[in-house]
């Protein structure tokens, strides 16, 4: 996960550490910050956003701002998880619930701040539409980043989970702005998989993914995961329900790091 | 009285020494000091460890001075919050000014503990350079060195006894830093590495261990692989006390006998630590050392409840136990019936995000250890659901306790069952448990449970609050109660400037107190500066707008730290803190 710190202006940071990489969320009175302790993928800003000219970042923070002031309308400035140009985001209690507690927030006498309490009706939803409030609950922030959430870790429980809702892992592509994810279970292949990720990356790709089982001479990319030991395979050595069941992560690998991996 | 203490002249100063060396507490050092001249200038002249709670309340020079002969120094440096990012990180802390003036006036220094300070790597190779006989290096949640600083410590500390790194943050720029120790040196007792990011060379690790007969204390960091901690740890079997690196590995059938033997060997094992990411494939060959287990640290064993529970259990003796909310209610349980000796219990969160399906770790398994460990006195627990009757249940079964820190991660959560506020479960705690000396609150609190804090805590020497309180009376209520509150730290409660000005004279009593998001003004510290001069009033806002002079009275104070101090206002503010 890549965290993307809202940056203030005129905020100094020291040189990037991952430690103080989590240090730089801020927050204040005056100018709404919402802190995502999870970050969001890598995102296009909303349409309006792009067509004002304005860079997304300071667009949002400042239609926080006064969408603080003036309670209006906040979808526009959402961060949320769905593609440009959609207008229904693919969770859809999200964007609404985080709506109307920041109205709710507005009532209360204390200084207007990110969400404080989270969204206990959608425990279910997706953790990125939750914010933050910085420093709470008062751990260490070595302990916020060294652990994964419980289900990675319990392999047993994980692949409980998967059978029942289907098997979604995230696509990351080398050099897109944002990853994808994708269900295995609906796949009766690799190759079907291939022409999945195909045109899930059409828009990104330059050259062609590789179309053959395995890495063919001479293409440009490969498709790697991630298995649950945390080690980079390559994609379509194993059988496909080995695969399936030891798939984490799915990554595309570029050009020069795909040479490195077929030595 | 007579006049001059004559008395005092009848025995000549070592005497006098020698009797002093029997008190071993500060405080008093510091009643001794203030009898007469003479037991002054004895006291000081003998006293040989100093601690110092908030580096900027005396000026380096000033300790230095006066305390000629130390050997062993502590300093504490940013607030508590630090740990939680609340502090920004450039606020202070610097250890430069004290180990440059310890450097000067205390050559003989062989001790030095720093906790939450900025320590530079030219900091680590002053210290190594200066202190001839220098043994015991010991850095707490400190940042700003790296690994080139130790290996200046590693190469010059000839006599060096303990290097304990305990949550630090370490850039890692110079990989062999552990060869710097030369090949004669020996005297190695305590090395604590765990929070080191980078790989450490085993067989330079292993050649050190061979060659250090004292060595009790090991602790190395995640980044060992299990076959080489195994092969690590068969040198050194007269370790009492082992950090292990990370648990998990595909299963080995040989891998597992060798880590069974060697823990096996352990005959002196007394604490265990480390065990990151322990799945339940190897855990079982350490069962052998649980029995005489007195401390276990399995807070970052991410490990599930029936394995932890099994292993847990096996540990009779234990007096110690920090542990991740993945033991649950049947595991805590189980830990009542078996660890009768059970004297501090921690319990972290294992998803303090609330990202995976909540686990059943609720009040009961609290309630549970209060009843089962008689001799419980220090508690951290990490939960999301509390009651007043929970709370009222562990203030009667325990009223030993020292330390209750309760943490219910959603802020204003109430007694699940009745919703009220968890005022009485709270109240029930203070007023039970006379010998507390640190609290901390959460979930929904009213000014009450201030009030019976005021009233009842009278050991209380450190308070967090968080999401608390209604008005400015409940600080009202602490601050005129509390009479040996040191420590306090607030954040986010609707506490503001009135309760602070009439209690003004009450902060000069204590350590230090930081208040952030709460509802102080600008005006409120200029008046409170202006009263108390011997309290340092620092203003902390991170928009770096204009100067502070021209903010008006009004304006909201976002990050208060006020402390004592007799050094005046500190010379080494960033742009974001203002001394008021």
């Amino acid at each position: 996960m890549v965290v993307t710190p809202v940056r203030h202006l005129g905020d100094r940071r020291p040189a990037c550490t991952k430690a103080f990489a989590q240090r730089a969320f801020s927050y204040h009175r005056f100018c709404f910050h919402v802190s995502l302790y999870i970050s969001l993928p890598r995102f296009l800003p909303p349409p309006q956003a792009r067509s004002a000219g304005i860079p997304s970042i300071w667009h949002t923070m400042e239609a926080a701002a006064s969408s603080v002031k003036d309670g209006g309308d906040l979808r526009d400035t959402e961060l949320r998880l769905g593609l440009p140009g959609t207008e229904a985001p693919e969770k859809p209690a999200a964007p609404s619930t985080r709506g109307s507690k920041r109205a709710l927030q507005e009532d209360d006498d204390m200084e207007s701040r990110a969400n404080s309490r989270p969204l206990e009706a959608d425990s279910g939803e997706a953790p990125a539409a939750k914010a933050q409030i910085v420093g709470w609950p008062p751990i260490r922030s070595y302990r916020r980043n060294s652990f994964p959430p419980r289900k990675v870790e319990s392999e047993a429980e994980a692949e409980a989970e998967a059978e029942a809702a289907g098997l979604y892992v995230k696509v990351s592509m080398d050099g897109a702005p944002y990853l994808r994810k994708i269900d295995l279970k609906v796949y009766k292949g690799y190759k079907e998989l291939r022409e999945a990720m195909d045109n899930m990356f059409k828009c990104f790709t330059q050259g062609e993914v590789s179309r053959k089982e395995g890495c063919s001479s001479g293409s440009e990319s490969a498709i790697t995961y991630e298995d649950k030991d945390g080690d980079l395979m390559l994609v379509g050595d194993v059988p496909w329900e080995m695969f399936i069941s030891s798939c984490r992560r799915l990554r595309i690998m570029k050009g020069c790091e795909v040479r490195g991996l077929r030595t | 009285m007579v006049r001059g203490f004559g008395w005092a002249a009848a025995f000549p100063d070592e005497v006098w020494e020698h009797v002093f060396s029997f008190l071993a507490a500060d405080a008093d050092r510091n009643a001794v000091a203030l009898v007469c001249r003479a037991w002054h200038r004895i006291e000081r002249r003998s006293r040989r460890r100093v601690f110092v709670g908030n580096c900027y309340a005396v000026a380096p020079a000033a300790a230095v001075r006066r305390f000629p002969e130390v050997r062993a120094a502590a300093i504490k440096g940013k607030p508590h919050f630090a740990d939680f990012n609340l502090v920004p990180t450039d606020w202070g802390g610097g250890a430069e000014a004290w180990v440059e003036a310890m450097a000067e006036g205390w050559p003989h220094l062989e001790e030095l503990r720093l906790k939450r300070m900025v320590v530079s790597d030219d900091c680590l190779e002053l210290i190594a350079r200066s202190f001839k006989n220098f043994g015991v290096l010991s850095l707490v949640s400190c940042d700003g060195f790296s690994t080139a600083g130790l290996a200046a410590i590693a190469a010059n500390c000839r006599n060096l006894r303990e290097l304990d790194l305990h949550e630090n943050e370490v850039e890692d720029n110079c990989l062999n830093w552990i060869s710097h120790f030369p090949e004669s040196f020996t005297s190695l007792v305590s090395l604590n590495i765990a929070c080191l990011e980078g790989d450490v060379n085993t067989s330079v690790l292993e050649c050190l261990i061979s060659r250090c007969p004292n060595l009790k204390t090991l602790r190395l960091n995640h980044a060992m692989p299990l076959e080489k901690l195994v092969s690590l740890l068969q040198r050194a079997p007269q370790l009492v006390d082992v950090g292990t690196s990370k648990f998990s590995a595909d299963h080995h059938p040989e891998l597992f006998s060798k880590l069974e033997s060697t823990f096996a060997g352990f005959k002196h094992l007394k604490s265990l630590s480390g065990i990151w990411e322990a799945g339940p494939t190897y855990l079982p060959a350490i069962y052998s050392v649980c029995e005489s287990l007195t401390s276990l640290n399995l807070c970052y064993a991410t490990i599930q409840s029936p394995e932890l529970l099994k292993f847990v259990s096996r540990c009779k003796n234990l007096q110690r136990l920090w542990v991740m909310d993945l033991i649950e209610d049947n595991g805590l349980i189980a830990v009542a019936a078996s660890c009768k000796l059970l004297q501090e219990l921690r319990v972290f969160p294992s998803d303090p995000y609330g990202v995976a399906p909540p686990i059943s770790l609720t009040e009961h398994g609290l309630v549970a250890i209060s009843a089962g460990c008689l001799m419980l006195h220090s508690v951290l627990y990490f939960c999301r659901q509390m009651t007043n009757a929970a709370l009222l249940t562990i203030a009667n079964n325990r009223p030993n306790l020292t330390c209750f820190r309760l943490c219910i991660i959603e802020p204003h959560t109430p007694d699940y069952i009745s919703q009220e506020p968890l005022d009485a479960g709270f109240s029930a705690i203070v007023e039970s448990c006379k010998d507390l000396r640190r609290l901390s609150l959460s979930g929904l609190l009213t000014d009450r449970v201030f009030k019976s804090i005021g009233a009842s805590a009278n050991r209380l020497e450190m308070l967090s609050v968080a999401f608390a309180g209604d008005s400015d009376a409940g600080l009202h209520y602490i601050l005129s109660g509390c009479k040996n509150l040191r420590k306090l730290e607030i954040r986010d409660c609707p506490f503001g400037d009135k309760a602070l000005l009439d209690n003004a004279s009450k902060l000069e009593t204590m350590r230090s107190l930081w208040m952030s998001s709460c509802s102080v003004t600008l005006g409120a510290c200029r008046q409170l500066a202006l009263k108390m001069p011997r309290l340092n009033v620092e203003v902390i806002d991170e928009r770096r707008g204009r100067p502070l002079e021209s903010w008006p009275d009004d304006f909201p104070v976002e990050k208060l730290y006020i402390y004592r101090t007799v050094a005046g206002p500190r010379s080494d503010t960033p742009p974001c803190v203002w001394t008021v």
